[in-house]
C-alpha cells in the first residue's frame, strides 16, 4: 500500500452503523459531504483513535493504527467546536502538539509562533482563548491542528460556524495553508459549497454509509442521489428506459421525460439530470421545440440575490431556476398554475 | 403564600417548645445514674406520686445549663465543685450528700497486663482514665496517688476521657490495659470488661449530692423525690445498681 | 438590553423573599459566632494564649489536618478519577462507599475504625506485631481525621472531573500527549477548581473533627489531644477558657483561609 490513509471502518454509530472505506493520498484534499447524523463525527473519532472501531483496518502512510490510541496515530484535527484547553495561552494552545512529542519548549513556541503568523493571528498569541471571538478561535485551533503536523490532517466544518463573510475569508485561508500540508487531508462539512472548492476528492455520505465518491466535476456531472443532486443544484429523477417508435424517454411515477438517443437498452434502471437553468417556464403552454412539456402549481419560490429558485409540484417535481425579473414579468406566485419546457438534449440520462 | 406557611411552622414551633413539662418534676442528675434512677422514678410514679422528667447529663452540663436560664426542681451531681458553681450562682437552696458510687479497676475481658492497681504503674502497660477536668478523673486520680502509683500510671496514660463511657470504651476496645470507673458503669458494661476491687485503703468512695435550688417550679415536689430516693424502697433500687448509702 | 432584563427583575417579588431568605442565613451563620466572641472574657485570654494546652493542641491540629488533607489528596484523586469514569452503576455504588463514613455519626467511624485497626482488631494486630503503632499517636489522629474528611474531598473533586468537558481530553490525545500528560495538563487544571473547594472541605471537616478522633485515637494533651478536643476537655471546668480556645481555633482558620485565598478560591478562570 501507497503513502496517504487508506481506511475500513465499521463502528456502531447511534442506531446504525458506520461502515465507509475511504483513500486519500499524501498531498490530497478528500472532502467529506454529508448531512448531519449522517456519521461524520464518528468517522473523525473512529480515524483519530477516539471511538474504537469493530471491524475494519486504518492504514496510515504504511502504518496499521487500527487499535492504536490516538496520541500514537498522528492524526491532528481541528475540532468543530475548537476545544482550546483554556487554562493555557493561544501560543501555548498552538505549542502543546510539539511539546506532547518531547520537542523542546523554546521550539515548540517557535514553530506556534510561526503558524500563528502564517495564519495572521501572531498578535494573539498571548491571549487567553477565552477572550478570542469565534473567527479568531478558528485560526487558532487550525493553527494547532497544523503546528502538530502528523500523518493525517482532518478538519471538521472547518468554517460553519462563522458568519458569511467571515467564511469566504476563512475559505481562502484554509485552501492556501492546507496546501503546505504534505498528508493526506481530510474536510468534513455539510456545506457543499465548502465541500466543491476544497476537495480533489469527494465522499458523499448518508446514514453511515459513502452513497457517491469522485471527483468534484463527476458528482456535478452525476450525481447519485437525490441528496448529491440537491447538493450540487440539480434536478435528478428516478426513472426506466423506454422507446416509443424510434424515441427514448424516461418512464416516471408520472409523465414520461422525452430524452435524446441513449447507448442503454430499454428497461435500464436510469438517473435523468436535469439543470434547472435549462428549463423554461411560461404562464401558459407553449409551443417550442422542446419536446417536454409539463405542467404544474408553483410549490414555493425562493430568491437568493438575483437568482430565484421555483420548486414546482409537477410530477415528477421539477426545480427551476428563474430571474427575478422573470418573476416579475409573468406575475409568478406561490398556487399559480404554470408550465415547464425542457430539451430531450438537456436531460442526462445514466445508468443508476 | 408560603412566608405564612413558615411562620405558622415557626409559631407551632416555639409554642411546642413552651409547652414542655408543665407541671411535672423535673430531675436533672449526672449521666452515671442513668439507669438507676430511672427505675427509682418509675417505683416513684406507682407509688402514686405525679410524673417525673428525667433529664441526664454530665454534672458540669448540667450546672452549665442551670446558670443559663434552665430550671429543674431537683439536681442530682457526681462533683462537689458543680454543687459550689450553684452555690455561687445563688441558685442553690441546700444541699445533701445523698450516696457514694466506688470505683473500680476495669480491664479487657482476655487480657492479663493488668490483674490489679499496682499493674497501672508497671512500664508499658496503656492506662486510659478520665481527664482531670472532670469528678471520675479526680478521683481517679486521688486512689493512685493514696496508693503511691499516680506519677508512673499518669506516664502510663494513652488517653484522658471526659466520661466514664470513654474510659470504658477504651478498655473494652483494647486500646487500655486497664482503666478506672464507677463500678456502676462497670456494672453497666455487663462481661465486655473484668472488674477489679480497689482496695479499701485506697478507694475515694465519690460521693453524689442532691442539691435542692432556691427558686423554680415544682420544689415540693422535688423535696418529695429526694425523701423517696432515700426511703427503704428507693435505697433498694439504688444499692441493686451498685450505690451506696452511708 | 441587559439593564432592561435586570430593573424588571429587581422589581418582581420574588426577589425580596430571595434576599430576605439569603439575609437570613447570613444572620444564622455569623449570629451564633458574634455571640462566641461577645462571650468572650478578656481577661482569659492572656492565661489561655500562654497555655502548654492551647501551643500543644494548635500545632497538633494543624499537623493532623495538614496530613489528612495530605492523605486525602494522595488516596482521594485517583478514587474521584475512577468514579468519575465508570460507568453509573458502578459510578453509584463507588458513591456510596464514599458517602457513608459522611452520614455515620464520627463516633461510630471511630469504632469501625477501631474494629479493623484497634490493638485487638485483626490488622491491628498484625500492624502490632511488626511494631507499627496506629493507634493514640499522632499517625491515629491523622488515620481517624482521613477517614472522616476524605469522602469530602472525593465527591468535591469527582464533581469537577464529572462535569469536565472530556473532549478536551481527547483533543490532548490527538495532539500526542501521553495519558500522564493529558492527566497533568487537561483533566487536573481542568478540575481546579472542584479539587480546591475539595480541599477546603476536607481541612474544614479536619480541623473541626473530634468524635471519631476522640474514639479512635484518645486525647492526651501533646500527643492527640487536637484542638477540639482541648476545648471539649477543657470546656468540662473552665467555659471561659474553652470559649477562649473555640475562638482562637477560629481565628485561626480564618487567617489560613484569607493568606491562601488568592490561591485557593480565586476565580479558576
Amino acid at each position: 500500500m501507497s503513502a496517504g490513509l487508506h481506511a475500513r471502518l465499521r463502528a456502531p454509530m447511534g442506531e446504525g452503523r458506520l461502515d465507509v472505506e475511504l483513500s486519500v493520498a499524501g498531498g490530497q484534499t478528500a472532502v467529506l459531504l454529508g448531512p448531519n447524523g449522517a456519521g461524520k463525527s464518528t468517522l473523525v473519532r473512529a480515524l483519530a483513535g477516539l471511538v474504537d472501531i469493530d471491524e475494519g483496518r486504518i492504514v496510515l502512510d504504511g502504518r496499521e493504527v487500527t487499535h492504536a490510541p490516538p496520541q500514537e496515530r498522528h492524526v491532528a484535527v481541528q475540532f468543530q467546536s475548537n476545544l482550546l484547553l483554556p487554562w493555557l495561552s493561544v501560543l501555548e494552545n498552538v505549542a502543546y502538539g510539539r511539546r506532547s512529542r518531547g520537542e523542546p519548549a523554546s521550539d515548540a513556541r517557535e514553530s506556534a509562533r510561526r503558524w500563528l503568523e502564517r495564519l495572521d493571528v501572531a498578535d494573539l498569541a498571548g491571549r487567553s482563548p477565552k477572550t478570542l471571538s469565534g473567527g479568531q478561535a478558528r485560526r487558532v485551533s487550525l493553527a494547532r491542528a497544523l503546528a502538530a503536523g502528523g500523518d493525517l490532517l482532518i478538519l471538521d466544518e472547518p468554517t460553519t460556524s462563522l458568519d458569511i463573510d467571515a467564511r469566504v475569508d476563512a475559505r481562502r485561508v484554509i485552501a492556501e495553508v492546507i496546501r503546505e500540508v504534505a498528508a493526506p487531508r481530510l474536510i468534513v462539512t455539510h456545506d457543499p459549497v465548502e465541500a466543491l472548492s476544497f476537495a480533489d476528492e469527494l465522499y458523499i455520505m448518508e446514514a453511515g454509509r459513502v452513497v457517491q465518491s469522485g471527483d468534484p466535476a463527476s458528482i456535478r456531472a452525476r450525481p447519485r442521489s437525490e441528496y448529491a443532486a440537491s447538493l450540487v443544484g440539480v434536478n435528478l429523477i428516478k426513472g426506466h428506459l423506454g422507446r416509443q417508435g424510434d424515441r427514448w424517454k424516461v418512464d416516471t411515477p408520472g409523465e414520461p421525460l422525452w430524452v435524446a438517443d441513449v447507448d442503454l437498452p430499454p428497461g435500464t434502471a436510469v438517473l435523468a439530470r436535469i439543470h434547472p437553468r435549462s428549463i423554461i417556464l411560461s404562464s401558459e403552454p407553449l409551443r417550442t421545440s422542446a419536446r417536454n412539456v409539463l405542467a404544474g402549481r408553483i410549490a414555493s419560490i425562493a430568491i437568493d440575490q438575483d437568482r430565484a429558485r421555483i420548486l414546482l409540484a409537477t410530477t415528477p417535481g421539477l426545480t427551476v431556476e428563474v430571474t427575478t425579473n422573470a418573476i416579475a414579468s409573468l406575475g409568478l406566485e406561490q398556487g399559480l398554475e404554470v408550465w415547464a419546457s425542457f430539451k430531450a438534449t438537456d436531460i442526462e440520462v445514466y445508468p443508476r | 403564600m408560603w412566608p405564612c406557611r413558615i411562620l405558622l411552622l415557626l409559631s407551632i414551633l416555639v409554642c411546642g417548645c413552651q409547652r414542655r413539662d408543665d407541671g411535672a418534676l423535673h430531675v436533672a442528675a449526672a449521666a452515671s445514674l442513668t439507669d438507676a434512677l430511672q427505675e427509682v422514678a418509675a417505683a416513684y410514679e406507682a407509688a402514686g406520686h405525679g410524673d417525673v422528667v428525667l433529664e441526664f447529663a454530665g454534672s458540669q452540663t448540667i450546672v452549665t445549663r442551670a446558670i443559663a436560664g434552665a430550671q429543674p426542681s431537683l439536681f442530682i451531681l457526681a462533683d462537689e465543685v458543680q454543687v459550689e458553681r450553684l452555690s455561687k450562682a445563688q441558685l442553690l437552696a441546700e444541699h445533701f450528700t445523698a450516696f457514694s458510687s466506688p470505683l473500680v479497676l476495669i480491664v479487657p475481658r482476655e487480657s492479663y497486663a493488668v490483674t490489679s492497681l499496682d499493674d497501672l504503674a508497671r512500664p508499658g502497660v496503656r492506662v486510659v482514665l478520665g481527664a482531670e477536668e472532670v469528678p471520675l478523673g479526680r478521683y481517679a486520680r486521688e486512689v493512685l496517688r493514696r496508693a503511691g502509683l499516680l506519677e508512673a500510671a499518669q506516664g502510663n496514660l494513652i488517653s484522658e476521657e471526659i466520661d466514664a463511657l470513654g474510659v470504658l470504651g477504651k478498655v473494652i476496645s483494647g486500646q487500655a490495659d486497664g482503666g478506672i470507673v464507677y463500678e456502676v458503669n462497670a456494672a453497666g458494661a455487663d462481661h465486655r470488661v473484668r472488674t477489679i476491687p480497689i482496695p479499701d485503703a485506697f478507694d475515694v468512695a465519690p460521693q453524689y449530692y442532691i442539691a435542692i435550688p432556691r427558686s423554680g417550679p415544682c420544689l415540693e415536689e422535688g423535696r418529695a423525690f429526694h425523701t423517696f430516693l432515700e426511703s427503704e424502697a428507693g435505697r433498694s433500687v439504688m444499692e441493686r445498681h451498685q450505690f451506696r448509702f452511708e | 438590553m441587559t439593564r432592561t432584563a435586570t430593573s424588571s427583575r429587581s422589581r418582581s417579588p420574588g426577589r425580596y423573599v430571595v434576599l430576605a431568605a439569603a439575609l437570613c442565613t447570613v444572620l444564622f451563620l455569623t449570629l451564633p459566632l458574634l455571640g462566641l466572641i461577645g462571650q468572650l472574657n478578656w481577661a482569659e485570654l492572656g492565661r489561655v494564649l500562654g497555655s502548654s494546652v492551647l501551643h500543644d493542641a494548635l500545632i497538633l491540629s494543624l499537623l493532623v489536618s495538614i496530613g489528612a488533607v495530605a492523605l486525602s489528596v494522595l488516596f482521594g484523586t485517583p478514587l474521584a478519577w475512577l468514579i468519575s469514569r465508570r460507568a453509573r452503576r458502578t459510578r453509584g455504588l463507588l458513591r456510596l462507599v464514599v458517602i457513608i463514613p459522611m452520614v455515620m455519626p464520627p463516633v461510630v467511624s471511630g469504632i469501625a475504625l477501631l474494629s479493623m485497626l484497634g490493638r485487638r482488631a485483626p490488622l491491628g494486630r498484625v500492624l502490632e506485631t511488626l511494631g507499627i503503632e496506629v493507634t493514640s499517636n499522632i499517625a491515629g489522629a491523622i488515620i481517624a481525621v482521613t477517614f472522616v474528611s476524605l469522602p469530602f474531598y472525593v465527591l468535591a473533586v469527582e464533581a469537577g472531573l464529572t462535569s469536565l468537558d472530556r473532549r478536551l481530553e481527547d483533543a490532548a490525545a490527538t495532539l500526542g500527549a501521553s495519558p500522564m500528560r493529558t492527566l497533568r495538563t487537561v483533566t487536573l487544571p481542568g478540575s481546579r477548581g472542584a479539587i480546591m473547594a475539595g480541599l477546603a472541605l476536607a481541612w474544614a471537616r479536619a480541623i473541626g473533627e473530634f468524635g471519631a478522633t476522640m474514639t479512635f485515637n484518645g486525647n492526651l494533651q501533646g500527643r492527640t489531644q487536637t484542638m477540639p478536643l482541648a476545648i471539649l476537655q477543657t470546656m468540662q471546668t473552665d467555659l471561659d477558657a474553652a470559649n477562649v480556645l473555640s475562638v482562637l481555633l477560629m481565628g485561626a482558620c480564618v487567617l489560613i483561609l484569607v493568606c491562601l485565598r488568592g490561591r485557593l478560591f480565586g476565580d479558576v478562570s
